[in-house]
């Protein structure tokens, strides 16, 4: 009760004329900013920050948070309007997202996504109000056996991106994982593969890759000889991008079931909004009523990465107040933000500064609605975007790709990166390689192999330790289920093929892999 | 009649140059144009993090500075990148880098660099290392944990990826024992894989554990410094057991290496009045235990050539 008193109050303070105006400006500055390719949360609530140092603390926590819920509404737009995902989390709403624009309806698409980040945001943000600091404590018992375990487990769904191609997909993802080992070694320090290059040693940046990979690919693929149907002469008005009654019902099961494993991922430490969309995105695939059309342009795709994206945004907030300890690169800059404003996050948070931290709380309830109606009222605006034509889109993409990649690292290395990955990435789209699986392996791979190795440092070598932690032993013998499940699958069908009757044990294992 | 032209466009010239130097002599002090921005290689909330907002927050606060500060956290490639990328800037008076021994070790050590490549603006505080273990760890003090490593128990200790390894490695060679390290990205990591219980014990700084250990949650067993800190980190120094390991940290400010004389000037002239004032020493120095010990551009070079020396072997 006392909880609800202060996130009463929290309001109070969050709804004045001044607060919500500065909300609204934050919205809106945080899409454009995060629309922009390169830019992404990250970069974006860094750059905007010092924005919002002009006002008094509690309006400046206020617009931080519209801020940050804005850049990662704005990096799904040029995911789905221009195919280049403007953060790493918004990789996976391309897949379905940029379909669904090509098809005509980019308006749907961006309401979708919309729609989908606020459920996943409000659902996020009601259990942090619930049991922030109870789940944050959970997220703890998340340690490197565990979270290795998990990470294995969503390097084997990446086989359900593979499309029709196993073999290529299976390239792919080794690609992936090889970009990936390049720069310092996580776990004792020392270069690999930096050729005495220090820009390598850094490692390769995921944004030029990722604007290469999707962006500059495509304007490659546009300046080909083509057939004429790629541009939309459909005339888009604002009715055609709002969702009949039927398409919203089918986007209301995923949003909310990607809601909840999007918050918990999000709680974990280390873990990420980006694995949050793509295991809400694999999940739908799994188990969703359209699962076969994944992936050719439907609101379901869409609408399950977005709400587990936002709802792992939000999650995220649980380990940084009440342990003062950032789940993610754009956690530790609001962290920065934070602190100087004088808030310690910690375990004292809550006891020490109860108005200020559930001012932030509910601040995020408001910020979220705010940016909602920001975001709706400027699609009509950019689904203009597609109907510009190809000679002058070719020009306008190929900036957007050097710009995008030159201020994510301040360098023309990350011009030249975005060059060569969109030369290769032409390639392995014309010969049937799929892209997505290259990308997520590339953000994985660093968390798996830290986690596996410190794993091995703490159990001194024995692999006997995924079996003694509880947590990771479940996620292990789920993960041999999944694995073996085509094995059972054939066994289960000879065994019919000679009996008629048989126990369905082996029915209940969890994976069908296609 | 061109020759005499000639001359006397360039007396002209010369005398020009000469006066808008004579002139920028008289005009006052160099003082920012533009936005700054501060550099910090490691990540948020950590002890270079906490340090760097507590000066800015002074320079704030004092109005020191007319222009807006921004700290922008580059943690790529360990910091080397970030290092790299002040060192390297042209005409820098724009751009601080806070810069610690953490910092400064592998940037010889590895990153084949040294302090020419930058310059020394200030050492604005000593800092002490500080092992820490869960209030219900099974053992509460450092004498049990040694007693435990020699009758053969293993250990795990976690620690970030800068200096606190080397106080795991005088353990190792000083007590010996199964005593393992697992290097973390940043200290608040390593403190979460304590609260995990992922680890057995960790190493952090005052500063960034400040809040685990006023509430109670992790508890200080030993402390790497010359004396002891006060609480709630009190506890005995290796040097009380008997050990020969002391280490101290730095913490100091670093710009560009072409950072224009007036600019060092103007740097190290505001940093060591933040140094003065009492937030500094009430809410930084005091609150986490550190020990102020400012020195200014000059001396802050002769002292950080010590420790690049210590590093190097020289």
């Amino acid at each position: 009760m006392e909880t609800f008193n202060l996130l009463m109050q929290g309001f109070q303070t969050a709804l004045t004329f001044q607060n919500f105006s500065a909300a609204a400006i934050g919205a809106l500055l945080g899409i454009l900013v995060g629309a922009m390719p390169g830019i992404g949360s990250l970069a974006g609530v860094a750059l905007l920050l010092p924005l919002t140092f002009k006002f008094n603390p509690t309006t400046g926590i206020i617009m931080l948070s519209a801020i940050y819920y804005a850049n990662m509404y704005g990096g799904s737009f040029s995911s789905i309007l221009i195919n280049i995902p403007g953060d790493s989390p918004a990789v996976m709403t391309a897949l379905d997202g940029h379909p669904m624009a090509k098809k005509g309806h980019p308006g749907k698409a961006l309401l979708t996504s919309n729609l989908s980040s606020f459920i996943g945001g409000t659902i996020g943000i009601i259990i942090l109000t619930i049991s922030g600091p109870v789940l944050a404590r959970l997220g703890l018992k998340f340690g490197p056996v565990e979270m290795a375990a998990l990470l294995m487990v969503a390097m084997t769904s990446l086989s359900w991106l593979m499309g029709d191609n196993p073999t290529k997909g299976l390239i792919s993802t080794l690609l992936g994982i090889i970009l990936a080992t390049v720069g310092f070694d996580i776990v004792v320090g020392t270069p690999r593969f930096d050729f005495g290059s220090l820009h390598l040693l850094g490692g390769i940046s995921f944004i030029p890759l990722v604007i290469g990979m999707f962006g500059f690919s495509q304007v490659l693929e546009m300046m080909e000889p083509r057939e004429a149907t790629d541009t939309i002469n459909k005339k888009l008005t604002l009715k055609d991008s709002l969702l009949t009654k039927e398409e919203f019902k089918r986007i209301i099961p995923p949003a909310i079931r990607s809601s909840f494993l999007g918050t918990i991922i999000g709680i974990l430490p280390g873990a990420g909004a980006t694995t949050g969309s793509f295991l809400g995105y694999v999940m739908e695939k799994k188990v969703g009523k359209n699962k076969d059309k994944m992936g050719t342009g439907i609101v379901e795709g869409v609408a399950s990465c977005e709400a587990a994206n936002n709802a792992a945004a939000a999650g995220a907030f649980a380990p940084l107040l009440s342990l003062g300890i950032p789940g993610s690169g754009t956690g530790a800059v609001l962290l920065g933000g934070l602190l100087m404003y004088g808030l310690n996050p910690g375990p004292l948070l809550f006891k020490n500064q109860p108005e200020f931290t559930w001012g932030l709380i509910a601040s995020l309830y408001v910020a979220n609605v705010i940016t909602l109606v920001v975001a709706i009222s400027i699609i009509p605006f950019l689904v203009k975007i597609l109907k510009v034509p190809t000679r002058i889109m070719v020009p306008i993409i190929t900036t957007v790709c050097i710009m995008g990649s030159y201020s994510s690292s301040n360098s023309l290395y990350g011009v030249v990166l975005m060059l060569i990955a969109g030369f290769v990435g032409f390639h392995l789209k014309k010969n049937n390689y799929p892209i997505p699986p290259l990308l997520l392996a590339f953000v994985l791979a660093p968390t798996l192999e830290r986690a596996f190795r410190r794993s091995f440092i703490i159990s001194d070598g024995s692999p006997l330790i995924f079996f003694q932690k509880p947590i990771a032993a479940v996620l292990i013998v789920f993960l041999l289920l999944t694995i073996s499940s085509p094995i059972f699958k054939a066994l289960y069908r000879k065994i019919r093929g000679n009996r008629s009757e048989i126990s369905g044990e082996a029915n209940r294992s969890c994976g069908e892999t296609k | 009649m061109k020759k005499l032209l000639t001359a006397l466009l360039m007396t002209a010239l010369i005398s020009g140059v000469v006066f808008a130097e004579g002139q920028n002599d008289t005009a006052g002090p160099w003082a920012p144009e533009k936005g700054v921005e501060w550099v910090v290689t490691s990540s948020a909330g950590g002890g270079s993090s906490i340090f760097t907002q507590s000066i800015v927050e002074i320079i704030k606060s004092e109005a020191l500075v007319d222009e807006n500060i921004i700290i922008n956290y580059k943690t790529d490639g360990g910091g080397a990148i970030g290092r790299r990328a002040v060192s390297t800037m042209k005409n820098g008076a724009h751009t601080l880098l806070t810069f610690n021994s953490g910092d400064l070790k592998p940037l010889v050590t590895m990153e084949k660099g040294d302090l020419d490549g930058l310059t020394p603006l200030a050492v604005m505080a000593l800092d002490g290392q500080i092992i820490l273990v869960r209030e219900d760890s099974k053992y509460k003090t450092i004498e049990e944990i040694i007693d435990a490593l020699k009758a053969g128990e293993r250990f795990i200790m976690g620690g970030s990826k800068s200096d606190d390894e080397e106080i795991y490695n005088a353990m190792l060679a000083e007590i010996g024992g199964d005593l393992e390290y697992l290097r973390s990205d940043s200290t608040g990591e390593a403190l979460t894989q304590l609260l995990g219980g992922h680890v057995d014990m960790a190493i952090s700084k005052p500063a960034a554990s400040f809040d685990l250990v006023s509430s109670g949650e992790l508890k200080a067993v030993v402390s790497a410094g010359a004396t002891r800190f006060a609480d709630p980190f009190d506890a005995p120094t290796f040097g009380e057991l008997g050990y020969d390991i002391e280490f101290q940290i730095y913490r100091g400010v670093v710009g560009p290496a072409d950072m224009p004389a007036e600019a060092v000037e103007f740097w190290s002239d505001v940093l060591a009045k933040v140094s003065k004032t009492s937030a500094w020493s009430e809410n930084y120095i005091n609150k986490f235990l550190l020990v102020s010990n400012h020195l200014g551009a000059a001396d802050a070079k002769v002292y950080m050539q010590k420790f690049e020396d210590m590093y190097t072997g020289n």
